[in-house]
């Protein structure tokens, strides 16, 4: 017989009848045990403590506490697993996806099935694996999109508690201060509070040593972090300071204007890589900065050079040399904050920059659609892996919405609308209950761009899509 | 910043600290014959395990040096269109530092 038949979800209802009967028990003997040895010397607040607070404790809490607290931490992530079955706290649907969890936590990778839901948990699976992978804007990705989820989607409070937990122990171990405080922001629970605190302070934050100290009892990692807390706890206990701004990565570039402009470049890739925000006006400042290296002049400076070194087609090498710079100039606009544009943007190599980085992002967008073509959905395609592309796709729209407006309605109106739209239902028709998390959110997202674009047909045919979604 | 920018930025900059003046230690205006003898030392330093030879200076710190970095650079300073592309940027950095 399926496990699904005439509507009925015999696993369902096979492990409500347990957790039925696991109350009951716990509760007779309870009562008979403790009730039969204290012989009606209770008084009432004891009575309510024993015959009430702690039957609670114990069928609510205390598979999840002693399955991810106790078994877990020494590696026995089976019996973890197996002990949150117990839990009225882990819904049904999240079973299988914490186990999967449980399987990347312990490096074992994602299963080879088709089966694997798309949801908060196999998301948290996929943001740890890629932290651990050393792929950063991967994991930050998928954690800001964990964080900016619609009101309606689900996001289980054990999932944000020892999900993100396990990522944020991951950043303190590497002493990523900055991701610590990013992964901590989607999270919950004393330990993720406590490290999010110490992070704080390490910034620069000032937080009064009785907040850490409590932070520090009552996380489940006290051992590890209590040299932490205590320099925490000292740095916090002196005279109160006031914090500079941090050293941005402009101030070679505007402290330093008699440092050559290929190492100010240089500085500045450096910053981007280590994910330094870059300010539009430093790169701006930075373009201008080589146009006396890379005019008229300059070009046949490099000319003469290559003929001296005997270099076939020495203009040519001279225009490859400043088209290289250029593009490099166009990668760094791609990771700017806020929008590239100036008065005198509309020349020279700035203007060259600025009509570059708007060609990049258009396609940027374009290879975004192309990834989500639904005509070439196959069922092969994972939804979490759908809703990367998506995730891509949108990044890069947000990014030209920034940069240039009017192409962004231009190409919403013309191709992403449709394309997105009709990606999603290809994904949550092939996938239905697998997907609904992720489609939920895309629909949605198309909902209130379509809103934004004063187009209501969309926007309301989306919002009916994304009750659907969520609802299956 | 997406995953794609993040990589082709790591990627530039890489490639910029891997800049073959910087890992042959040699000045720009270096003729090849120097060059060669200069990577040819380099080559016998490192089969050697001499420490002195397995780092090599970049304005943002030290970095590691392989025989196989060390034989690449090499074969782009033979040809005079990297060249000119390496002589460049290293001018600029030899400036700054």
């Amino acid at each position: 017989m399926s496990a699904q038949a005439h509507g009925v979800h015999w696993p369902s209802i096979l492990r409500g009848v347990v957790l039925f009967v696991f109350a009951a028990v716990l509760l007779h003997l309870l009562g008979a045990k403790v009730g039969v040895w204290a012989n009606g010397s209770l008084g009432p607040v004891a009575t309510l403590l024993v015959g009430v607070a702690a039957p609670a404790w114990f069928f609510v809490c205390f598979p999840t506490w002693f399955g991810w607290r106790i078994a877990r931490p020494i590696g026995l992530r089976r019996l973890a697993w197996f002990v949150s079955w117990f839990s009225p706290l882990v819904g049904r649907h999240d079973l299988k996806s914490l186990r999967i969890f449980l399987a990347v936590e312990a490096e074992q990778g994602f299963p080879d099935t088709d089966a694997i839901p798309a949801d908060a948990w196999t998301a948290l699976a996929a943001a740890l694996q890629a932290d651990r992978q050393g792929n950063a804007a991967r994991a930050h990705t998928l954690v800001d999109a964990l964080h900016c989820l619609p009101q309606e989607s689900a996001f289980p409070w054990l999932a944000r508690c020892h999900g993100a937990e396990a990522l944020v122990l991951a950043a303190w171990q590497r002493r990523d201060l900055q991701a610590v405080l990013d992964y901590a922001a989607i999270g919950r629970g004393r330990c993720v509070r406590l490290l999010g605190l110490l992070a704080r302070v390490a910034l620069g934050q000032a937080i009064p040593s009785r907040v850490l100290w409590w932070a520090w009892i009552l996380s489940p990692v006290r051992r590890r972090t209590l040299e932490d807390t205590r320099r925490a706890t000292a740095r916090t206990s002196g005279q109160p300071k006031v914090t500079p701004a941090p050293t941005r990565a402009n101030t070679m570039v505007d402290a330093c204007p008699a440092v050559d402009v290929r190492a100010r470049h240089v500085a500045l890739l450096a910053s981007a890589s280590r994910g330094e925000a870059i300010a539009a006006c430093d790169l701006l400042a930075l373009a201008r900065a080589w146009h006396p290296l890379l005019d008229k002049p300059g070009l046949a400076r490099l000319s003469a050079r290559a003929l001296e070194l005997d270099a076939r087609d020495a203009s040519g090498q001279a225009q490859a040399l400043r088209a290289s710079v250029l593009a490099e100039l166009i990668v760094l606009a791609t990771a700017c904050d806020g929008k590239v544009a100036a008065a005198d943007d509309q020349v020279g190599l700035l203007g060259e920059l600025v009509s570059g980085l708007r060609e990049q992002l258009c396609q940027d967008v374009e290879a975004g659609l192309a990834s989500i073509n639904p005509d070439s959905y196959t069922p092969g395609i994972h939804p979490l892996e759908a809703w990367e592309r998506w995730l891509a796709l949108r990044n890069s729209l947000d990014r030209l919405a920034v940069q240039d407006s009017a192409a962004f309605v231009a190409l919403w109106n013309g191709r992403v609308a449709g394309t997105v739209w009709n990606w999603t239902c290809a994904v949550f028709n092939c996938h239905r209950k697998r997907s609904a998390w992720v489609a939920h959110m895309m629909y949605l997202w198309i909902a209130e761009q379509a809103e934004l674009m004063g187009d209501m047909r969309t926007m309301v045919v989306n919002r009916e899509n994304a009750r659907i979604a969520l609802g299956v | 910043m997406a995953i794609a920018q993040s990589s082709a930025i790591h990627n530039l900059l890489l490639r910029h600290l891997e800049n073959p003046f910087l890992v042959l230690e040699v000045a720009v205006t270096a003729e090849i014959g120097d060059i060669e003898r200069q990577a040819q030392k380099l080559l016998a330093m490192l089969a050697a395990g001499l420490v002195e030879a397995d780092r090599y200076p970049t304005p943002l710190g030290q970095r590691a040096r392989t025989p196989e970095l060390v034989r690449m650079a090499t074969s782009e300073l033979r040809d005079p269109a990297r060249r000119l592309l390496h002589e460049f940027w290293a001018c600029g950095w030899r400036r700054a530092s």
